[in-house]
């Protein structure tokens, strides 16, 4: 084991390799059995798509959606609850009756059916799905976003690249809050402190940061380094942002009544309109979260209301996007962080599940009307084609271009690679 | 997580000394080791500070590196506060140290503020967030309750000491709570690890569960053992929880010997209580009777069955009259066991330096340190002193190396920071940086006796608490280079705590104060001696004296938001957002 470990930095990436049956199970064990593709640089030979995408959109489902009331409805058996099962506008692809709107837009959606990620607890899976590795105490990893944005951020670009709308992300771990997102926590209301303060008009702001700057001299001068270096450049980032043309991007109301109708004027809905103005703009990763799946009680009745949020907001999105021609260059993703038991609890509920689930994709490179994998006929297990998490991350950065095997070292100097260089780009959804 | 009783803590710093008496550590009177007091008496901490000196200087030789002169009493000062009380220190405490003559004022500052209730809350933060992370923290957050104060009363606080615990009325971490009680009283050391490694029971009663319940709630017992390893002994064994350690001798059988100590340690809740709305009880921490730990097998095999057995090699008897979790306490604080105190020390040197003696601050055995005697007798004299706390930060407190200044030019500053020959610039945390602008702005010698005026007051700054740390993250780097980012940007030039902590109204006690002056460099000498903890410079002086002579034609507002002005120049400084 030990020539396995590049840059061990916790208790979880080693026993991925099913050395282990403990924390991580068999089923990823069994999917890493499988014929696998080696690479000299981590870029997949001949897999199409790659660098396809040039902005993300991850649509977070936080507590964790019942795939079997979402993506792959099992109408008519004792697990499947009262959902229906519905056409969509891909053949052959049934959605649940609770998503009417994104079924007419399967055509450019792929289904991932067969996660498989065995980490149930909220934090520990959230973690994982964002990073690919499971979380160590003792490493910070960082989240897809920082990731692509190291790699894949502008110079010179006056918006952050990295924005997080209606709740935190994992974050950009030991890479540092440089590549941390952006924070909206409302998108109804502009950015956090954009907006200049009462009683303070631009001309006073232009004297303050005059003096601020005057004032800075002696302290900087004395003390010249990265610290006080930074300080500044972050100043005057955030400078840039207020004064910034482009932050109209963040103002809602420049939009068309009906097309936020469209959306939903939910903040999720909001939210998701946001996040298409910002790629639009040239933001390279927007995620937008939608809380409350934590189905432990009346799981339908909340599912059901969940959706009439969710539904709205994704197909609007990818027919936004088709329509401005950016979904060829826009991925979208969208997740929880693990699935929820097919059996359901004498609460009407279901509980945490994270043997088998389910994860849809668009846009990009993305072949729509996919379906890779699927359930056994109750929903308890995959029966085809196993994923694990940081296959997904691996699949991710495919799309966007991102060198996989670019190696960032952690705080006690320790290589991580971008994602464990094992886990290969889901073929199928690219090919 | 700092609250409610930060408003009285600013002022402690020279009040502090009358309290001297009460520095005298754990064992006042008979040194653990030694109960008949046969033994000569150890020596002061400014003794063991200058045997220390005398060891830095060997270790700067060697790398050679020339240290830095002694920085100024004010740098010094401000470095103090917001190391050893978690805030900058407020206008009149910096004016009696510049002012004070006394060749021994810093060590009467620094036991000051060794002895504050800023000392017991920003350390049992720090401790806190070591122990199972700021998310934890922040999840478990909850508002004192009055019979914890009590207790922290009843528990053999002295007179003096008390004043963090009879005012609190803020949220609070109850981790944090229990920590901050022994940092107050200053328990040695060994015994809080102890106590936090066999911590059982209901968590509402006994807070220090939370330490175990942060693993086991999650149904991972077996983290635990890296964990403990990591904290208490800087050693990193989880790696073998896989496989055998890539870099260290460490073997999986290593990792689950720990691991067995907590083999039977689980967590329950309790139902509710009968007149609770609640739909659940507290947790309960407890260990079962029986548990075994096995190394984990491909599927279909039975890995093999791993006894306790600790690192040192001790073992434990079997059966299930033996509390393991108590036996290991023993065994990671025990005389023979060298890593406990090198440990504690190396996380201490690293809260007063941004960074530990070796680095990373829990992997003692990744990196030779450039100081190894430094380590060494740093912790020889922490265990002969029965694990004190506030003696061991004494000392480092008393170092030339603490001394040194931040300033200098840019060529060589890499390598004396690392060589602790220069003093870093480390950014302010959430906590740091929040109630130092409390300080500054005087936004907390706002009182009143009405209490829901109070409460109101309390949930505006728990609401904007929570914006900082959330604004500047989960950053549990005490080793990071902390540049800001923008929305943290953004919340110092716009956001409400800076803008309306210096808009002057009247009542203000800062601008009440100022405007009572005739003199506009009295006025300059105390916006800067609150901000920045010192006095301006010549040039600095004119640059201020010419903004506001600019607004003075604008009446008496245009002069009041002229003020204001310097004061947000000065806030928004870098000066004022790193440690330096």
């Amino acid at each position: 084991m030990k020539s396995d470990c590049h840059g061990c930095d916790g208790a979880g990436h080693v026993n991925r390799r099913g050395f282990l049956g403990l924390s991580l199970g068999s089923a990823l064990g069994l999917a890493l059995g499988g014929p696998r593709l080696a690479w000299a640089d981590g870029t997949p030979a001949g897999l199409a798509g790659f660098g396809q995408a040039k902005a993300c959109i991850v649509l977070w489902l936080a507590g964790g959606p019942s795939h079997l009331d979402t993506f792959d409805p099992k109408p008519g058996t004792a697990t499947g609850g009262p959902v229906k099962a519905i056409d969509t506008s891909a053949r052959g692809v049934k959605l649940s009756e609770y998503l009417p709107q994104l079924a007419g837009q399967m055509h450019d959606v792929a289904l991932v059916r067969s996660m498989s990620t065995k980490e149930g607890n909220h934090q520990r899976a959230r973690y994982y799905l964002h990073t690919g590795y499971v979380p160590s105490g003792t490493v910070a990893h960082p989240d897809l976003g920082a990731l692509i944005c190291q790699q894949k951020a502008e110079a010179g670009f006056d918006l952050p690249s990295y924005v997080s709308i209606g709740g935190a992300t994992v974050g950009p771990g030991f890479l540092g809050v440089s590549l941390a997102p952006l924070q909206v926590t409302n998108p109804d209301k502009p950015v956090d402190n954009l907006a200049l303060p009462g009683g303070v008009d631009d001309a006073r702001f232009q004297r303050r940061q005059a003096l601020r700057a005057a004032l800075s001299q002696e302290f900087a001068g004395s003390r010249a380094g990265a610290e006080t270096a930074g300080h500044e450049a972050v100043y005057a980032k955030a400078d840039t942002l207020m004064h910034s043309p482009r932050a109209k991007a963040f103002d809602l109301t420049q939009e068309p009544d009906a097309l936020r109708d469209a959306y939903g004027r939910g903040k999720f809905g909001q939210g998701v309109l946001m996040a298409r103005r910002l790629v639009e703009e040239g933001v390279k990763v927007v995620e937008v979260q939608l809380g409350g799946w934590d189905t432990h009680q009346d799981n339908f009745n909340r599912v059901k209301a969940l959706c009439g949020q969710l539904d709205p907001a994704f197909a609007t999105l990818v027919r936004d996007l088709r329509e401005r021609d950016l979904l060829k260059s826009t991925l979208v993703v969208c997740m929880g962080e693990f699935g929820r038991t097919p059996r359901i609890n004498p609460n009407e509920g279901r509980d945490h599940f994270a043997r088998a689930w389910s994860l849809a994709l668009a846009g990009g490179p993305v072949r729509g009307g996919r379906v890779v994998g699927e359930t056994s006929a109750d929903g308890t297990e995959v029966a085809k084609r196993p994923v694990g998490a940081p296959e997904l991350v691996s699949s991710i950065f495919h799309a966007m271009g991102v060198d996989r095997a670019h190696t960032n070292y952690t705080k006690g100097g320790r290589p991580l690679t971008a994602v464990d260089q094992e886990a290969a780009p889901i073929a199928e959804l690219f090919a | 997580m700092p609250n409610a009783r930060r408003l009285t803590a600013a002022g402690v710093a020279f009040a502090g000394a009358a309290l001297a008496g009460a520095l005298a550590g754990p064992r006042a009177n008979a040194a653990p080791n030694d109960p008949d007091g046969t033994k000569a008496s150890p020596p002061a901490p400014v003794e063991v500070a200058r045997a220390v000196d005398a060891l830095m200087a060997e270790g700067w030789k060697a790398a050679g590196v020339e240290p830095r002169e002694r920085a100024s009493d004010a740098e010094l000062f401000r470095r103090l506060h917001l190391d050893a009380t978690g805030s900058i220190p407020d206008e009149d405490a910096v004016r009696g140290f510049l002012d004070s003559k006394s060749p021994k004022k810093w060590e009467t500052a620094v036991r000051a503020a060794l002895l504050s209730s800023g000392y017991a809350r920003s350390m049992g933060l720090r401790w806190g967030s070591v122990l199972v992370g700021r998310e934890y923290l922040l999840r478990t957050l909850q508002y004192r309750r009055a019979e914890q104060m009590v207790q922290a009363l009843q528990g053999g606080m002295r007179e003096g000491q008390t004043d963090g615990y009879a005012e609190s009325d803020g949220p609070v971490p109850p981790l944090v709570a229990w920590l901050e009680e022994r940092l107050a009283r200053n328990a040695p050391w060994d015994e809080v690890a102890r106590d936090l490694i066999s911590a059982s029971g209901p968590a509402d009663e006994n807070y220090a569960t939370h330490f175990m319940l942060r693993y086991v709630r999650d149904g991972k017992a077996e983290e635990l053992a890296g964990a403990t390893a990591r904290v208490f002994q800087g050693i990193q064994i989880q790696c073998a929880q896989c496989h055998d350690h890539p870099y260290t001798a460490w073997t999986q059988a290593d990792f689950y010997g720990v691991a067995a100590f907590y083999a039977r340690t689980a967590a329950r809740r309790e139902p509710p209580p009968p007149d609770s709305k609640r739909k659940q009880g507290p947790y309960v921490v407890f260990d079962r009777g029986a548990g075994q730990i096995r190394i984990p097998a491909p599927p279909g095999e039975q890995g093999r069955l791993i006894l306790p057995r600790y690192l040192t090699g001790d073992v434990v008897p079997p059966g299930a009259a033996v509390d393991r979790r108590a036996e290991l306490g023993r065994l990671v604080t025990g005389e023979k066991n060298p890593y406990f105190a090198r440990a504690t020390v190396n996380r201490v040197w690293s809260y007063f330096f941004g960074r530990g003696l070796v680095s990373p601050v829990d992997d003692l055995e990744s990196t030779e340190s450039l100081h190894p005697k430094v380590l060494e007798h740093l912790a020889a004299d922490f265990r002969a002193s029965g694990h004190d706390l506030r003696r061991l930060s004494e000392v480092i407190l008393l170092t030339r190396a603490y001394q040194l200044t931040s300033a200098g030019p840019e060529r060589g500053r890499e390598p004396e920071v690392a060589a602790f020959a220069r003093a870093p610039l480390r950014g302010l945390s959430a906590e740091q940086l929040f109630d130092s602008i409390l300080t500054a702005t005087g936004a907390e010698d706002i009182r009143t006796d009405d209490r829901r005026a109070r409460a109101r007051i309390e949930r505006t700054k728990f609401a904007l608490l929570r914006t900082f740390l959330q604004t500047f993250g989960d950053d549990e780097g005490e080793e990071a280079v902390d540049e800001g980012t923008i929305p943290q940007a953004l919340l110092m030039l716009n956001g409400p705590l800076t803008n309306d902590a210096i808009r002057p109204r009247p009542g203000h006690p800062v601008y009440d104060r100022l405007f009572r002056m005739k003199d506009a460099d009295a006025r300059i000498d105390t916006i800067y001696l609150r901000a920045l903890g010192r006095l301006p410079s010549p040039s600095e002086r004119a640059t201020v004296t010419a903004a506001l002579e600019a607004d003075a034609a604008k009446g008496p507002l245009g002069q009041a938001q002229a003020y204001a002005d310097v004061f947000w120049s000065l806030l928004n400084s870098s000066e004022f957002v790193f440690n330096h």
